[in-house]
């Protein structure tokens, strides 16, 4: 038995712009218990890096929240700004995509571990502070000695490294990680993938790992969620869905994974993803379907539940 | 070039700061030892020298020298540069005026980046109506040109250093303002900000140590540029009266002065206060330049 960590209830998010409305999530509901590791997979512009900000509760002003998401007892959506700032970073963490980016660029990386350090645990002394610092780096991969660097001094891997390092370093329960290797190159990011499985083997976190790379999801994680301009088109155990897609966004999508062995020719999606302010009626992945049929182009199909996962699709329930 | 090696000089940037430091350096030492080295007094007329048989003649050109005995001893006075209508040294008023002007000059700078700054801070940082309100008066302040309106605060408040100070000030805290709420506009979007609320960071550390930091470099270099454009603007002010009692030594009161001698060949009264005014604003030019381009060397490559 396993127990739940975080369930999300309905989650719908829309950007209130000054001309338009755009649904970037609606209705997405998903479990995650203690331990376990979900990968999250789409097209740019799918709702991926959403999801991932609304769970931290760091949407924009302008975008509006419905739906519940559910932290042990308390729906993190009705919490005050205040009380969420001590559950970030300590409880809940997030891996950006750019680690170029994620530091400041004038504060060194004992400066950020003693940030964090004393924002949480304000009676925190700094030479133990510095120690722990120093530990959760090496722990990640980097030379301990590499604390009193800036940012620039240091490669992407390592910044990535690093960036990891801060945001396990009060032993959050769950990690959600947005796009972490995007930016690294391939080498790199297997490497940081091996990282993030060892860390998850040794410190037991849940892990949400957010990508647009399935290649990474197979070897990653546990459960898959496969969104499509802003809902979810399937979800279930990663064998399953990989060996046997039922969605046909999904088939096409583990179709277009480019493969080095297969000589085969390329394949894509034909079409573009759907404008979220103005999506289309019925499904909105019909204008794309190669098996659309009528009804598909009418009636919004639901999420349901098939055999062993869940898919939101007309071809699988009458 | 072993010139450039011993001062680390590794491009026009670097030269630009070793020469611009070095005059304010060179201005700031006679500033602070105005006392010993000025070898008159400022103030006083050496028309009536006490013992002296013939009355001297005012406006005496560069190296002129007086010799006359005085009880049995033989004086000389020296005036290197000459001496004004009044017949007052004009070396001595020249390096005892820096002291003023870079006072009113550093003062009303600082006054201006210290209200400037933080509002700008507050009003990019928070947005919505305060950024609005904010961003109103400041434009409205910028929309007049400096120099008159430092004219009429400073009409309106009458003379004095405080008021010229203030009058200067005010002028300059829409730039410091515009800057830094620029940058603190593309900074709150920036990832390591959003990286810094994701690991909890309260509002207050976000601001002082993750924006203030980063929008630093840009108000130095703005301060340095800004205390130039105010020395002009105390000359100027001063030149038309507006400042402080017109026998203080000050180098914009000494060219509105030697302005009416010009004409009558007199060229020495109004050009050495010029020449130390153009000589400071240089210097500050300079070192502001070359700090920019060191600060932000990709606005130059790019």
């Amino acid at each position: 038995m396993t127990d739940k960590l975080l369930s999300i209830r309905n989650l719908s998010v829309k950007y209130k712009l000054r001309d338009y409305t755009i649904n970037a999530l609606e209705d997405i509901s998903l479990d995650l218990n203690t331990g376990s590791s979900l990968g999250v997979a789409g097209e740019t512009g799918s709702g991926k890096s959403t999801l991932a900000l609304a769970i931290m509760k760091l949407l924009p002003k302008y975008a509006e929240m419905k739906g519940k998401i559910i932290y042990y007892d308390k729906n993190l959506l009705e919490l005050k700004e205040e009380e969420f700032r001590k559950i970030r970073g300590s409880k809940i963490s997030l891996v950006f995509q750019e680690p170029s980016a994620t530091l400041n660029p004038v504060m060194s990386i004992k400066e950020h571990f003693l940030e964090l350090f004393k924002t949480h645990i304000p009676e925190i002394s700094e030479e133990e502070a510095i120690e722990r610092a120093s530990k959760l780096l090496e722990e990640t991969g980097v030379p301990g000695a590499r604390l009193r660097d800036y940012p620039h001094m240091l490669s992407g891997g390592m910044k990535q490294r690093v960036s990891i390092a801060l945001a396990l370093a009060l032993n959050p329960d769950l990690l959600v990680a947005d796009e972490p290797t995007t930016a690294l190159d391939v080498l790199i990011e297997a490497q940081i993938l091996e990282l993030f499985k060892k860390l998850k083997r040794e410190r037991n976190f849940t892990l949400m790992l957010i990508t647009h790379n399935l290649g990474v999801l197979a070897e990653t994680v546990e459960e898959i969620l496969i969104l499509y301009a802003g809902k979810i088109a399937e979800y279930g155990k990663i064998d399953k869905v990989f060996n046997e897609p039922l969605h046909p966004y999904t088939k096409l999508l583990l179709e277009s994974v480019p493969s080095i062995q297969e000589n085969k020719k390329l394949s894509y999606i034909p079409g573009s993803p759907p404008d979220l302010a103005n999506p289309p009626k019925g499904c909105r992945f019909h204008p794309r379907c190669p098996f659309a049929f009528d009804k598909c182009k009418i009636i919004e199909p639901e999420l349901k539940k098939v055999n062993d996962r869940f898919v939101a699709c007309h071809l699988y329930y009458e | 070039m072993r010139i450039a090696r011993f001062f680390r000089i590794r491009g026009h940037e670097d030269a630009m700061i070793l020469i611009g430091f070095s005059i304010l350096i060179f201005i700031l030492i006679l500033t602070l030892l105005s006392s010993f080295i000025s070898p008159y007094d400022p103030r006083k007329s050496y028309l009536n020298i006490e013992g002296q048989s013939v009355p001297i003649k005012p406006l005496l050109p560069p190296m002129s020298s007086l010799t006359f005995n005085l009880n049995g001893t033989a004086h000389t006075y020296f005036f290197i540069f000459g001496t004004d209508q009044q017949g007052r040294d004009i070396f001595s008023r020249i390096i005892s005026g820096a002291s003023f002007v870079l006072t009113v000059a550093i003062l009303a700078t600082l006054f201006s980046l210290l209200i400037g700054a933080p509002l700008g801070l507050l009003s990019g940082y928070i947005g919505g109506l305060i950024d609005r309100t904010i961003s109103l008066i400041m434009d409205s302040i910028y929309a007049f040109p400096g120099l008159i309106l430092a004219i009429a605060i400073a009409a309106l408040l009458g003379a004095g250093l405080l008021n010229m100070i203030i009058a200067i000030a005010v002028v300059y805290i829409p730039s410091y303002f515009r800057i830094v709420r620029g940058q603190v506009l593309s900074l709150k979007e920036q990832t390591f900000i959003e990286a810094a609320k994701a690991l909890g960071s309260p509002r207050r550390d976000i601001v002082f140590k993750f924006i203030l930091p980063n929008v630093l470099p840009s108000i130095l270099v703005v301060a340095t540029l800004n205390i130039a454009d105010a020395i002009i603007i105390e000359a100027s002010l001063s030149f038309l009266g507006l400042g402080i009692p017109p026998d203080t030594p000050d180098w914009g009161i000494d060219i509105s002065q030697g302005r009416r001698f010009f004409l009558s060949g007199a060229w020495w009264v109004g050009l050495f206060p010029g020449l130390m005014i153009i000589l400071s604003v240089i210097g500050f030019s300079l070192l502001g330049e070359g700090l920019d381009e060191k600060f932000n060397p990709r606005l130059r490559t790019r």
